[in-house]
């Protein structure tokens, strides 16, 4: 840790107009309260439906963390919660809402695959997509405790398209990083 | 058959499902981290119910918000609904909207759009 820091670091997401950003591990605590802290604080200044966009958007990105980052914290015996962070900016115009995590890069490929081929997709595109993933995974027995279509929503929900990095670590790891926009709409 | 009362939190709904009258009622939001979970109880009573009582089943939705993996949930438990209905079973959904909120409407109108149950959308 380097010292006095404090400071710079404040200034710099000042400068990026960052309206929060949290690092560290993501309970289901932690994102009621900044979701309850986004509706607050988002509705003195723009739509309703505005809003709930970046609500939406954050619930879906930040409980993608909690069940499929890499970076783990154990809680209790056998129950985890991922580690990572999420980042809400804006300028006169936008919001973005931007997740990082690690991932192994085993599931790095397949991350990859599924976003290059949503970023592909038009709206009535990305739609019919969420429709049948939606009804193809009604498996009862399936690990997964998300819906896997979390970020067919997103970027149904995005004002812009979808954007994503994933930045190798090393021949383990990598970061993958996903942002989204909203347009902000007068209330 | 006992109803099933849930007591809503923050990312979970309030559930009132009344046996005697066959009136389910869903209301608040719904982003829990584990959602399977919270739902299953809700199926098993809904299949305890048909099988059981036999009765029509009037279901309320009062939800302003669901996460994807919610919206998986409730798709499963109108396709349960939507299985009496195709056996013979009464079935009406109505879903209550506040005037403005057509974001909601339209994520209720994908999850009944491949269904054939009867639905009514009520303002207010």
């Amino acid at each position: 840790m380097k010292e006095n820091n404090t400071l710079d670091f404040v200034k710099n997401m000042t400068e990026n107009g960052v309206i929060f950003s949290f690092k560290g591990t993501i309970s289901q605590d932690i994102i009621v309260n900044i979701g309850d802290t986004i509706k607050t604080e988002l509705g003195l200044f723009v739509s309703e439906k505005t809003v709930m966009k970046v609500f939406a958007i954050f619930i879906e990105l930040s409980q993608n963390i909690l069940h499929y980052s890499a970076e783990r914290a154990i809680v209790v015996d056998d129950i985890s919660i991922g580690v990572g962070s999420i980042t809400l900016m804006q300028d006169d115009a936008i919001y973005k809402i931007s997740s990082c995590n690690i991932v192994n890069n085993d599931d790095a490929e397949e991350i990859k695959k599924r976003c290059d081929f949503i970023k592909t997709l038009d709206k009535e595109g990305l739609k019919n997509f969420y429709l049948e993933r939606r009804k193809t995974q009604q498996n009862p027995n399936g690990k997964s405790k998300g819906a896997g279509i979390g970020f067919i929503d997103i970027a149904r929900k995005s004002d812009k398209i979808l954007e994503y990095e994933i930045i190798n670590i090393n021949d383990k790891q990598s970061y993958f990083i996903l942002s989204a926009y909203i347009i902000k709409q007068a209330i | 058959m006992e109803n099933l009362i849930i007591l809503p939190s923050k990312s979970t709904l309030s559930v009132n499902f009344n046996a005697k009258y066959g009136i389910l009622d869903l209301s608040g939001s719904s982003y829990p981290d584990n959602s399977s979970e919270f739902f299953q109880p809700l199926y098993n009573w809904i299949e305890q119910y048909i099988k059981e009582v036999n009765r029509p089943i009037e279901l309320n939705f009062r939800i302003n918000y669901f996460n994807t993996s919610s919206s998986k949930c409730l798709y499963k438990l109108l396709s349960i609904l939507q299985k009496y209905f195709q056996n013979e079973g009464q079935v009406s959904v109505t879903w209550h909207y506040n005037e403005g909120d057509d974001d909601i409407l339209d994520a209720f109108k994908e999850l009944v759009h491949d269904l054939s149950l009867p639905y009514k959308i009520d303002l207010g």
